[in-house]
């Protein structure tokens, strides 16, 4: 797992307050405790702020587990 | 303050609003009584026609300007629902903020967002009122992310908060163009 892998799982369990540790790279984000549509946009949100950039739509819709968020960003800061 | 009439409606950032009515009632109730989404609102009688009668009494609290309960839906089909009431003198209480959970990422939160503007926007009301449980910490997280007073925590896990109408303004652009563009 690189750095980036580890920042975005951090992220998340930052926001849903479990330990980090809780959270593998092949999770579902929905089988995530309390997870959300809104926790959804709150973490999206947060890597936002944190990487300095904006997620297009076209590249969440299909978001399903912690490995895609992750490749989203990793995309995106390519690009 | 303003009041808002009786057939208001209005399409805002791609959803329809309108007050909600004694024909949602089933749909309310479906929302409220489910066991992961509506956990963390008011107990719902799970009988429809209780439902109606709650929507009844409602509607004289509508007709005298001090509850709005809001209907969101998107191409015509109905996400969720958001209310303000208790509204006195230029404040108002924002909850009963559930959506369907095949709705749309974004639509949730527009739904929040819309309510709020409306309150602000066409009531010219100033203080919002938000009381939401610690455990529900999709819910939680959002209202912290504008920063809001806290005032009280309840035994039962409460928490009460005041917000900001400077702070809204500040930070819901944040979240609108993002969500917009999950309705597609």
């Amino acid at each position: 797992m690189d750095n980036l892998n580890q920042e975005v799982i951090n992220i998340i369990a930052d926001c849903i307050e479990i330990k980090s540790e809780e959270i593998l790279n092949g999770s579902l984000l929905s089988d995530l405790p309390e997870w959300s549509s809104i926790m959804f946009v709150m973490v999206v949100a947060k890597l936002e702020e944190r990487f300095k950039i904006i997620l297009e739509p076209d590249a969440l819709f299909d978001v399903e587990s912690v490995e895609d968020l992750v490749d989203a960003v990793r995309k995106n800061i390519l690009e | 303050m303003g009041k808002l009439p009786s057939d208001f409606n209005m399409n805002k950032y791609g959803l329809d609003v309108r007050f909600v009515i004694e024909e949602d009632a089933q749909f309310i109730v479906e929302l409220r009584t489910d066991p992961i989404h509506g956990r963390f609102i008011g107990r719902t009688d799970s009988d429809v026609r209780e439902q109606e009668k709650w929507i009844q009494a409602y509607k004289q609290r509508e007709t005298e300007g001090t509850d709005y309960y809001f209907m969101f839906s998107l191409n015509g089909k109905r996400m969720g629902v958001y209310r303000i009431y208790d509204i006195e003198g230029d404040s108002f209480v924002s909850g009963s903020w559930v959506f369907h959970p095949e709705s749309p990422k974004g639509a949730g939160i527009l739904g929040c967002l819309i309510g709020r503007e409306i309150a602000y926007e066409q009531l010219g009301l100033e203080r919002n009122f938000v009381d939401v449980y610690k455990a529900n910490k999709s819910s939680l997280q959002f209202q912290l992310s504008f920063h809001p007073t806290f005032i009280r925590e309840e035994e039962d896990g409460r928490v009460y908060y005041e917000h900001s109408k400077d702070n809204f303004y500040k930070i819901k652009d944040r979240y609108v163009g993002m969500c917009v563009k999950l309705l597609k």
